[in-house]
């Protein structure tokens, strides 16, 4: 039952307790707890250490004794504690088992007369034979039915908030098994605190499973929390806290200890408890093509859980992130390595790392990732360090790197991009054209306008959408008189098509006014592109508009052109304008003039 | 495949005479399906490989449009096509091409279906609108929220015709749904439950990520185009295991899950906006050396309208497909039909002054009606963006794990700015917007 499919992600840790700075208050005894301890199936040598020391920690708790062996509890056993807490299990012999009849007896007695019992994972996976065993476990394993999810990160929901052991607690999430199935043996209710979705996809059963319940026998209150198979995973701040609000309420029916500070709001921040900064960016450091990518993912949920941290100490530890994680970018790690380092600064960079990721932008084979963290980066100091890296590069590297200010929108970058305007490398004019439009601005436009003239075939493209640009942004900006100065001077029957229609479209958004114009000059133009694209726009003109001049003008287009005018007004339900269609094109072909009427009678709806 | 030679002579022959493109087709002129070639809308295909070539079947099957141009950088992959399309017209024509520029220089070509891997799509799609084509995009749009900005910028900028490959807005049973729901049928609507595959079985520990030789023939540098170098090695380069690399890829999350998000859009009415709100959680593998993408999500959203919707992935506790849930019944729908409470929802009928969506019979023919009238494909730049942006916001949501807002006129991430920078991503030099 207990064989991982997936290894821990993490190396075995001794807790993080959350709650080492916490003291007992003065006026409260520690509470006394006794833990049984003792399996066959998960490593109690590491997790019953692991439990003493958490409560031992907690300053709420003692821990009394340990029972290692249940066979020789006796009467006196549980006469010392306040409260039981079982990593014991004989799984998978389910009935029968070590206990003697005196222990049985002492075990039941204890808890009847009010003693706390908590079980935990596979404590509750025993002696299924045994009534009041079963009573205060509340949910147990069954042989052959119940089984597990393997080893993965899932969200458990808090489904009463108003229990003492839950209240005001989040859900969280943890890497762990996810129990399923669990049966209940006897009579006895349990009360549900909180479930897991137990997903199909990691032989889960696609239905919430419950992963804490509390009990009753006597007067003594159980709790059962299904969670902790190891260390890694009760090393899980939720996993303690529940544990020791758990324990506390157990003993005394009431909880005053407090929500771990690292509560897991995410599935990442589950994933790196307790990691260490430094092994995690050392290990990621150590990455070559090839080997495994688990450091890299460890240092992707560290850097997500730094990026996302809020409160007061957020900032502090994304710094100390990014501190590490520039200077392994001195280290001799392998490219691959340190691109994965910029992708994680580029998250969490600051102006302060900026100079270390800098020094990559002139290496061909880091000079990409690099400019994904200064792109990213929204401090002034990664605007500059990329200008500054334009004069020391050349080719493809130089050329990334203006595309890299196009992606800032770095208008203090338009004065050294002017000049790149007048290289002889085609690319490279072809990357400033589409930066100066995207970075606008009237410099961006003179700089295009200066370099028109004398473009060549392949720049021209570029530099005339990049023109169209800046006018989009003029635009934007409410600029109409500086948009309309492009648009003008792109409308011209000497530049290519694409261009024309974008400025007549331009044209059109400058000066509504002008529409009429500039649509008719189109639709009557000898270019049956001007006259389809015309069509299309008369299409989108407002429904007040008077269509019945471009419907008189039907006699001058071909038959292609008057058809699909004839749509445009059908599709308008302009019942007018197609009369005057009509009587435009009356002396045309016949079977156009059928053609024409067809559409009509569609536009009437017969 | 045309060598370098003969491209440029046929390209220089065709400048002059065909200029640019110019639709009416047959159809749009009362022919009955019984379309002269030339007056067919011709079309390239940039990206042939199981995904084209199935979208290249709707260009094939219509007798408007005229495949003359396939564009892939696996040479096995142009020619599956070729043989396609050239079988298909019972005649040899269909040129092959390994650099995509070279297919979008050609003047004659009108349409280009866009169907190479996700990391592609925005720079093929505009190097296509700049050159005057329209365009057929295969979902999703990419890999940053930015380049898909600029792509929607520049399709409107040369007024190009943009119709994204979410092709169930095409599928009747969809409509059906989102008529209903539009229509009030199931009262007010109040919450929309989406879920859609993972691809966790398809991709799990199957590479142990060994490198080798790069195949004869197959132009791996032109493959990886903008996105980072990294050694050749064969799962990298197939599918599905580039859906889930990060590099290419925001995996299911926006690779499948984009179509039932599409819908959920169409019916909530809200295809030019997005989610005001959203939280969400995924699981990532730990250790698979080639694939990185969520193995899970739960992404919860809340729209300015107050509706809800709750997207995950199959085997969460939503059931496969779109579920809306409003104050009166409901209504699901996915590929296999769809389902409703009251049950007399199913066979409803509207009435004329009711809301009656636009009606797609089949995705690549509605681009090609709408390429006649210069009307707006079913799925439009527009609406296509926005449905992207619903899944970028759930991998940003979920990989920073913490509620988020979103401000749909901005279409920015107010005040967050760990948020905000993962909206864009560096290409590799020398690829740029």
């Amino acid at each position: 039952m207990m064989n991982t499919q997936i290894a821990p992600i993490l190396p075995a840790l001794l807790a993080t307790a959350p709650f080492t700075a916490r003291e007992a208050q003065a006026d409260q005894k520690p509470i006394r707890v006794l833990i049984l301890s003792g399996q066959t199936v998960h490593d109690c040598k590491t997790t019953t250490p692991f439990l003493e020391k958490m409560y031992n920690r907690s300053g709420r708790f003692q821990v009394v004794g340990i029972v290692e062996d249940v066979s020789r509890i006796t009467a006196d056993t549980f006469s010392k504690c306040d409260v039981i807490v079982s990593n014991w299990t004989c799984h998978p012999i389910m009935t029968g088992g070590p206990w003697t009849a005196e222990g049985k007896e002492a075990f039941s007695a204890a808890i009847r007369a009010g003693k706390g019992m908590v079980s935990f994972h596979a404590a509750s996976a025993a002696c299924n034979d045994w009534e009041d065993f079963q009573t205060i476990s509340g949910l147990t394993w069954k042989l052959n039915h119940t089984s597990h999810t393997t080893y993965h990160t899932f969200k458990v929901v808090i489904r009463d908030q108003s229990h003492p052991i839950t209240r005001g607690l989040p859900d969280f999430w943890i890497t762990d098994e996810l129990y399923q199935k669990m049966v209940k043996m006897t009579e006895a209710e349990h009360h549900l605190l909180a479930e897991a979705w137990s997903e199909g996809q990691f032989n889960g059963t696609s239905r919430y499973e419950p992963m804490l319940i509390t009990t009753q026998l006597g007067q003594g209150r159980g709790v059962n929390l299904l969670l902790g198979h190891d260390v890694p995973a009760m090393s899980n701040p939720a996993f303690q806290t529940l544990m020791l609000r758990s324990t506390e309420w157990a003993a005394t029916g009431e909880v005053t200890i407090p929500m771990a500070d690292d509560w897991p709001f995410s599935a990442a921040a589950a994933s790196v408890v307790g990691v260490d900064v430094d092994a995690a960016v050392k290990a990621a450091a150590g990455y070559a093509h090839g080997q495994s990518r688990r450091p890299l993912f460890v240092l992707e949920q560290l850097t997500i859980t730094m990026a996302s941290l809020q409160g007061v100490s957020a900032n502090a530890r994304r710094h100390e992130l990014a501190t590490k994680l520039a200077a392994a970018l001195e280290s001799p790690a392998a490219p691959e390595a340190k691109a994965f380092l910029c992708g994680q600064l580029s998250q969490v960079g600051t102006a302060e790392q900026v100079p270390a990721i800098a020094a990559l932008l002139e290496d061909v084979n880091l000079s990409d990732a690099a400019r994904l963290a200064l792109e990213r980066i929204p401090a002034p100091e990664a605007g500059q360090a990329l200008i500054d890296a334009l004069e020391k590069t050349t080719g493809q590297t130089r050329q990334g790197i203006v595309a890299s200010l196009a992606n800032r929108g770095a208008a203090e970058a338009v004065a050294v991009l002017t000049p790149l305007l007048k290289s002889s490398d085609a690319t490279l004019v072809n990357a400033t054209a589409a930066a100066l439009g995207r970075i606008g601005g009237e410099d961006a436009v003179a700089a295009l306008q200066a370099a028109l003239p004398g473009a060549s075939a392949a720049n021209q493209p570029a530099l005339l959408d990049a023109f169209l640009a800046c006018a989009e942004k003029f635009l934007a900006d409410g600029r109409k008189l500086e948009a309309l100065k492009i648009y003008r001077r792109l409308y011209s029957p000497a530049l290519p098509l694409p261009i024309r229609l974008a400025s007549l479209r331009g044209l059109m958004t400058v000066r509504p006014g002008d529409a009429d114009r500039l649509l008719l000059k189109a639709l009557t133009s000898s270019e049956r592109s001007l006259q389809v694209l015309a069509i299309s726009l008369i299409r989108k003109l407002p429904a007040e508009a008077d269509l019945d001049v471009f419907a008189g003008r039907a006699d001058r287009l071909p038959p292609e052109s008057q058809i699909l005018l004839a749509r445009a007004l059908a599709d308008r339900k302009d019942k007018a304008a197609l009369a005057v269609l009509r009587e435009a094109i009356k002396t045309a072909d016949p079977s156009l003039q059928r053609q024409v009427e067809q559409i009509c009678r569609e536009a009437d709806g017969k | 495949m045309l060598n370098r030679r003969q491209f440029l002579k046929r390209t220089a022959g065709t400048a002059a005479a065909v200029g640019f493109p110019c639709i009416v087709p047959g159809r749009a002129l009362g022919l009955n399906g019984a379309v002269p070639a030339n007056s067919r809308i011709v079309v390239g295909c940039i990206g042939s490989g199981g995904q084209g070539r199935y979208d290249l079947n709707g260009f094939l099957d219509s007798p408007d449009a005229q495949v003359v141009a396939i564009c892939d950088v696996k040479p096995e992959a142009r020619e599956a096509a070729r043989q396609q399309v050239d079988g298909k017209y019972g005649q040899k024509g269909c040129e092959v091409y390994n650099d995509f520029r070279e297919l979008l220089a050609r003047k004659d070509i009108d349409c280009v279906l866009i169907a190479s891997p996700d990391h592609w799509h925005v720079l093929h799609a505009l190097a296509a609108v700049r050159a005057g084509k329209d365009v057929y995009v295969e979902k999703p749009l990419g890999l940053s929220l930015h380049d898909a900005f600029i792509l929607r910028e520049t399709a409107h900028r040369y007024g190009r015709l943009f119709q994204f490959g979410t092709q169930q807005r095409s599928m009747p049973q969809f409509r059906s749904a989102c008529e209903l729901v539009r229509n009030g049928r199931i009262g007010q609507l109040k919450s929309i439950k989406v879920s859609a595959p993972s691809g966790f079985a398809e991709r799990t520990g199957k590479d142990k990520y060994t490198t080798a030789p790069v195949p004869e023939g197959f132009d791996y540098e032109m493959w990886l185009g903008p996105a980072p170098a990294a050694p050749y090695t064969p799962r990298r380069v197939a599918t599905p295991f580039w859906y889930h690399n990060s590099d290419y890829a925001l995996g299911y999350i926006a690779g499948w899950g984009i179509h039932h998000v599409d819908i959920a859009q169409w019916g909530n009415d809200t295809e030019l906006t997005g989610p005001v709100e959203i939280e969400g959680s995924g699981v990532f593998p730990a250790a698979d050396a080639l694939c990185d993408t969520a193995l899970n999500w739960d992404c919860r959203m809340k729209y300015a309208n107050g509706v809800t919707m709750h997207y995950t992935s199959d085997g969460g506790p939503n059931k496969h497909g779109v579920l809306f849930e409003g104050t009166e019944g409901w209504v699901h729908v996915d590929r296999n039909g769809m389902d409703a409470h009251p049950k007399s929802l199913l066979k409803e009928k509207f009435r004329p002054d009711e809301i009656h969506l636009p009606v797609s019979m089949q995705h690549q023919q509605n681009l090609l009606d709408c390429m006649r009238t210069r009307e707006q494909p079913i799925c439009n730049i527009d609406v296509a963006v926005r449905t992207e942006t619903i899944c970028h916001l759930a991998d940003i949501a979920m990989r920073l794990g913490r509620p988020l807002r979103w401000d749909p006129q901005q279409e920015r991430f107010p005040d967050d700015e760990a948020a905000n920078r993962r909206m864009k991503r560096a290409m590799r030099a020398p690829w740029h917007l």
